[in-house]
């Protein structure tokens, strides 16, 4: 299976710990709380758009609100094939980062 | 209070929305005027713009990058339509390719040709502020006479006056005879002031610029010459003799000089050595000298001109002579009694652009006669979506596509018939490859394309879907009055070109034709020089034994060739009034046989004879035009005096054209031996060359070393009309190809005719119409349309020809035939072009035609 790319993970994880709300300015807010990266939200719908294309995500549509100028909101959702990637990741990452603590850095050595 | 929402600043959104993202579009938008209006109420409007403005640039290089990317599939998409129905309409292709390229090719030579006829003399570092001295003769009643000479000591006074003016030089301009001993060959060797090499810029290969001049026995040579004659050995310091016997050092050699300027010598030599042979470098007498001057840069010719206009009367304050600055970029162009080689520049470069016209012409007719087989492309692509704006694109990029495979086979094209153009015009032009060339073949291409797609484009992209689909489209009336205007114009042009190549052909044939009052045939021209003179009465006895030499004379120089001159100052005569004055006189040094040789009659008296021994020192002979101009009742016995020379009128010769038609016939006088200097030889037509190779062997008898080079006196004649001749080709060429791609064109419309009254020819035809009615009925339409442009053309090609007549002194009528021949040529022509698709469609049986449906 391919890997994801970093900014594929991190909005990912955003619309997982999103969950009911994860839409376009909350998806942002939240990679921005997350990775403390702001980023451009034609970056961010590009990355949606090719998350969707490989179904790791689903969309469907919210209701028009004033302040979005009547236009509706599009929600987004992890499908599961979507949370076994993340999964996949995960475990990846705690191999990599297997034995490796806060303690390591300070010390100075593995 | 304060407002919760506001309004997005408008371009920056549109910028954002230009990332089009898709099916996620309405999310991303709402999603941007959102977090717009957050920002709006947490941090007041100014930040929100400023995010809204940071962010659309920052994704502006992703929208340009789509925004190109949708377009390019989009062309492609143009594109293969284009190339498809390119691929399913070969002869409209075809048509339209042809035209284009053929117009384009054309347009390239004929400004490559122009381009290179406005380089003269361009190469000089200081050719905008060189000027050649013009000196304007004015007299009441006549017209003004110019020469590009003036007097000696001209430049130097001037200089003295003029602070402004930086250098001079003065030229003498002799087609001479100058080589090795026994080598000379007529070359032509320009007699200079030392100057005359700081102002005009010459690459010197040997030899020092500073002092090449500075012994008056010196010469420079261009590298042919030298090469011609010392082949591989250095010429430096070589000797060669100029004319009979002055021996000259060869102290410089120099690049030979572009085609493209005036100064067209072989060989420079210090004016001072013209004193040996009595040249009078400080009198005021005479016009013989080229004069140019060198201004301050930033110096406006035009005010030093008004400054220095009448110069002359501080020197003799009687004279009528003013003067003029030409500058040396335009000598090659202008005329100096107006006219010249720029007014060939635009009549080539109008033409130039109209075949281009004609051949954008072609292309909107074509496309909007056939719109309707398009039609229902545009009607689905329509309904598809497609807006105007793409439709219009679409049908602008296929014209683009078209002219691009135009202009490339146009180059192609004048790659292939440089060398005929070359020919044609008499040039070496080359096609460069330099930045202008670029510019003007992309022009080119961008506005043939635009000019040609945008009248179909806009048609088209007009028609409403719905009724293209259901089949009722019809082109509207508004494109058939443009098409019959564009066909009209079209043949307007036609008619007007073949008009002008009548007139012009006629004008020559006239002009090589007309009666110059002697006869110009199989006379042979020879230089007198190398010792002939001393051995001339021996030269003379032994050839004229031969039955076959008619006559032999000796004369200052030949019929075309620039004469000597006296100006009204120094003529005078017996019962002039008070105020009377010739201008301009011709001088003509002569022998007894001149008149007898040439064939020139006598209008009163007689001609000099050698029975009269006082003819030779005060025998004047004058043309009737100086009797006219001096207002003389019986001039035969009448004293006449020019320059220094007193004498009296023993005859009066009938007028005789000694220069090209392009001047009237000017006053003149003949007297017995000034400045003899060429033989003329009148032999039978019978055994030419026989007869020539006798006068060869028989001179280098007596003249041992003599360089036999002869001419015919007809050809040298034939020559002073090239210009007229190479205009007269290069209409033809044009006129040629303009018809031809009108045709084309009516080929392409005349077949779309046909093809739409299918259904109404089959009808006719069935209710009895016989071929010829049908011929008729299909023809009418072409008849009327050339009888429209035979209007217009016929008082265009009045003008323009009679203007153009206006450089000549003896010009051809414009006869009522000319405008009927070249009016039944184009309407001939016209309707063979037609007349195969018209019979076509008219013998066609109406089964078939009325079955097509």
């Amino acid at each position: 299976m391919k890997e994801l790319t970093k900014l594929e993970e991190l909005v990912m994880i955003a619309i997982w710990k999103l969950s009911e709300e994860a839409y376009g300015v909350e998806i942002k807010n939240k990679v921005k709380e997350i990775s403390g990266k702001e980023y451009f939200y034609n970056t961010l719908y590009t990355t949606f758009h090719q998350l969707v294309q490989k179904d790791y995500i689903t969309k469907h549509f919210g209701e028009p609100t004033a302040v979005r100028g009547g236009k509706r909101k599009v929600f987004f959702q992890l499908t599961k094939r979507g949370l076994k990637m993340l999964e996949t990741a995960f475990d990846r990452q705690s191999q990599v980062w297997d034995g490796i603590t806060k303690e390591s850095f300070k010390k100075g050595k593995a | 209070m304060k407002k919760n929402k506001s309004p997005l600043p408008r371009f920056p959104y549109w910028l954002l929305k230009k990332t089009h993202i898709l099916d996620l579009e309405e999310g991303y938008s709402g999603d941007i005027e959102e977090e717009f209006q957050n920002i709006f109420i947490h941090k007041g409007r100014r930040k929100a713009v400023q995010w809204i403005w940071i962010h659309a640039l920052l994704a502006l290089p992703k929208s340009i990058k789509l925004y190109f990317l949708g377009w390019r599939e989009m062309m492609k998409n143009y594109l293969k339509s284009a190339f498809r129905y390119m691929g399913r309409h070969k002869s409209y292709s075809f048509i339209n390719i042809t035209g284009l390229a053929i117009g384009i090719a054309c347009c390239l030579l004929i400004l490559s040709w122009i381009r290179y006829e406005l380089s003269y003399d361009r190469f000089h570092t200081n050719s905008r502020e060189i000027y050649r001295v013009i000196s304007e003769f004015h007299s009441p009643g006549s017209k003004i006479n110019y020469t590009a000479t003036s007097q000696a000591p001209l430049a130097a006074a001037l200089k003295e006056t003029y602070p402004e003016i930086v250098n001079w030089a003065r030229a003498l301009r002799w087609d001479w005879k100058i080589g090795k001993q026994g080598e000379q060959y007529r070359e032509f060797v320009w007699f200079v002031d030392p100057t005359f090499l700081d102002m005009f810029t010459f690459s010197f290969i040997q030899g020092d610029p500073n002092t090449a001049l500075s012994v008056p026995n010196s010469v420079i040579l261009t590298e042919s010459l030298a090469k011609k004659q010392f082949q591989n050995e250095n010429p430096m310091g070589k000797t060669v003799i100029g004319g009979q016997r002055t021996p000259f050092i060869v102290s410089g050699v120099i690049k030979d000089i572009p085609q493209n300027s005036h100064l067209d010598m072989n060989a420079i030599i210090p004016l001072e050595i013209t004193t040996k042979a009595g040249h009078n470098l400080t009198e005021w007498e005479g016009y013989n000298y080229k004069t140019y001057i060198q201004l301050q840069k930033g110096i406006s010719g035009e005010d030093m001109e008004q400054k220095v206009k009448h110069i002359l009367t501080k020197y003799s304050p009687e004279t009528k002579t003013t003067i003029q600055l030409q500058p040396l970029t335009k000598i090659h162009l202008y005329a100096l009694e107006g006219g010249g080689l720029i007014i060939y520049i635009y009549i080539f470069l109008t033409m130039a652009v109209f075949i281009l016209l004609i051949a954008c012409v072609n292309y909107m007719n074509l496309s909007t006669a056939r719109a309707s087989t398009r039609a229902k492309e545009v009607g689905v692509r329509q309904v598809v979506g497609a807006r105007r704006e793409q439709l219009i694109s679409q049908f602008l990029s296929e014209s683009f596509l078209l002219s691009l495979i135009a202009t490339s086979i146009a180059i192609v094209l004048a790659y292939i018939f440089l060398p005929l153009f070359q020919r044609l015009v008499g040039k070496e032009i080359q096609l460069s490859y330099s930045f202008e060339t670029f510019v003007f073949l992309c022009g080119t291409t961008a506005l043939t394309g635009l000019l040609s797609g945008s009248y179909p484009a806009f048609v088209l992209s007009q028609v409403k879907p719905v009724k293209i689909l259901k089949g009722i489209f019809r082109s509207r009336t508004e494109g058939v009055i443009f098409r019959k205007i564009l066909v009209i114009a079209q043949f307007t042009l036609s008619i007007f070109f073949i008009f002008g190549t009548i007139a012009i052909s006629q004008q020559i044939h006239l002009i090589q034709n007309k009666n110059l009052g002697y006869d110009n045939e199989n006379i042979i021209c020879l230089d007198a020089v190398g010792g002939i003179f001393q051995n001339y009465s021996a030269v003379k006895n032994i050839l004229m034994n031969n039955p076959n030499i008619v006559g032999m004379t000796v004369v200052d120089s030949f019929l075309d060739e620039p004469n000597s001159s006296a100006t009204s100052d120094v003529i005078s005569w017996e019962g002039q009034n008070a105020g009377e004055s010739i201008p301009w006189l011709i001088v003509r040094g002569v022998d007894f046989d001149f008149q007898k040789t040439f064939g020139m009659k006598m209008a009163e008296g007689r001609f000099f004879s050698e029975e009269f021994p006082s003819d030779s020192k005060e025998g004047m002979v004058v043309n009737e035009a100086a009797v006219k101009a001096m207002n003389m009742d019986s001039p035969i016995g009448k004293k006449f005096h020019f320059w220094d020379y007193d004498g009296t009128i023993i005859g009066v010769i009938k007028d005789f054209h000694f220069r090209s038609l392009h001047k009237s016939i000017e006053p003149m006088v003949l007297k017995i031996g000034i400045n003899l200097q060429k033989i003329a030889i009148r032999i039978k037509a019978e055994d030419i060359a026989a007869t020539i190779k006798f006068i060869e062997t028989e001179i280098k008898r007596i003249v041992p070393g003599y360089s036999f080079e002869f001419e015919f006196l007809d050809e040298k004649l034939n020559r002073l009309y090239i210009a007229e001749e190479r205009m007269e080709n290069i209409t033809l060429a044009i006129s040629f190809l303009a018809i031809f791609i009108s045709c084309l064109g009516l080929v392409g419309l005349a077949a779309y005719t046909a093809e739409q009254k299918t259904k109404e020819i089959g009808i006719r035809k069935v209710l009895g119409a016989s071929i010829g009615n049908i011929t008729m009925m299909l023809y009418k339409d072409y008849l009327r349309w050339i009888t429209a442009a035979n209007l217009i053309a016929w008082p265009l090609g009045f003008y323009f020809v009679s203007r153009w007549l206006r450089n000549f002194a003896y010009k051809i009528d414009i006869n009522i035939w000319i405008f009927v021949l070249s009016s039944v040529l184009v309407l001939f022509i016209a309707l063979l072009t037609v007349s195969f698709q018209s019979i076509r469609a008219a013998t066609a049986h109406p089964i078939d035609s009325l079955r097509y449906e």
